[in-house]
């Protein structure tokens, strides 16, 4: 019988990570982008680029692991 | 004809990350009050999108350009309802007729911004092909293969490089027409100018303006998860949402006191 912690397979936790871990990572970006832009005065204009490409991103990024859950991949 | 009625309460407030939800709110109310030309225009958009689908539904790329040209293009095929919402904020209600006339103007500075967004489009289908066809480890040819081997692989990679690159290329379209287009229904100011005031504005209130692009993608990318459908409803929501995002963006920011209204 597979291993498994709190019901978990190894496998199971391991997406969670990823999945979890990556959006965890995008919104430590944003941060650090958000203290960069404030910080480096990059102008208002420059601030909308980066955050209008990272939200963008973002949500992408999540559009795609909602469609790999609907489609059980 | 014009009626008069009670005009909607569209003064314009100051803008901050809660305006974007309540320009979606105010222009929920201007539908419910004036539905059928919203939706006719979310029918017919929404039919052209279904022909579009069944033209190219074996050329990815015909399909992908036919969907980004529409992206890009809409907010000037939806300039009837910027309209309908500035008569209903006047007090006005006005129909598919005034639309017609509108149209039937063949305001050339709206063809030109027109044919400039779709000139931009264009780009934007070409770098994507580009950037497709170097990186893809196989050829994409139908809609099938840009989901099989972009979206649905589990590593982090070719699709959002292609987000991240076709948002980059899409924020100056966005900032040029959020303000300019509306500008351009309700004023009669050359195109340059239009689009000045739409970099201004943006570059006022980039958080606010930045929330406001996600929940316009947001919005469209529900609509054509349900096969297109959900765009009768969510095209004129955002054309009507347009208008009042319009003029909170160019209210002068210190208000007149009340006495002098």
């Amino acid at each position: 019988m597979e291993n498994t912690i709190f019901g978990l397979t190894e496998g199971q936790i391991a997406q969670f990570g990823l999945t979890f871990g990556v959006g965890a990572f995008i919104l430590y970006m944003l941060f650090i982008v958000l203290n960069l832009a404030l910080e480096s005065k990059a102008g208002k204009f420059g601030t909308f680029i980066i955050f209008l490409v990272l939200s963008l991103g973002m949500m992408g990024f999540m559009a795609k692991n909602v469609i790999q859950w609907v489609l059980g991949i | 004809m014009n009626q008069t009625v009670k005009p909607a309460s569209t003064r314009p407030v100051p803008v901050d990350m809660i305006s974007p939800t309540r320009w979606i709110e105010r222009g929920w109310e201007d539908l419910r009050a004036n539905p059928w030309p919203g939706l006719a225009h979310g029918l017919a958009l929404t039919v052209f999108g279904w022909l579009m689908l069944w033209l190219a539904r074996d050329r990815f790329w015909l399909l992908a350009g036919a969907f980004s040209g529409f992206m890009i293009v809409a907010p000037v095929l939806a300039t009837g309802l910027y309209h309908i919402s500035r008569e209903r904020t006047a007090g006005r209600t006005a129909g598919l007729g005034d639309v017609i006339n509108l149209w039937r103007s063949f305001d050339g500075r709206l063809v030109r911004f027109g044919l400039l967004l779709g000139l931009a489009g264009t780009g934007w289908v070409m770098t994507s092909a580009g950037l497709i066809t170097l990186w893809s480890p196989v050829p994409i040819l139908r809609p099938v293969d840009f989901f099989r081997h972009i979206v649905l692989v589990k590593e982090v990679g070719l699709f959002e490089a292609w987000l991240v690159i076709g948002s980059l290329l899409a924020a100056p379209v966005f900032a040029s027409s959020v303000v300019a287009i509306p500008m351009l229904v309700d004023k009669s100011v050359p195109v340059s100018m239009a689009v000045t005031a739409s970099w201004r504005a943006v570059a006022d209130h980039p958080g606010p303006l930045v929330w406001w692009a996600v929940l316009i993608a947001m919005l469209v990318g529900l609509g054509m998860v349900t096969g297109l459908l959900g765009l009768i409803v969510v095209i004129p929501l955002i054309a009507h949402a347009s208008w009042h995002a319009y003029r909170d963006l160019t209210a002068p920011k210190s208000p007149a006191p009340v006495s002098a209204l």
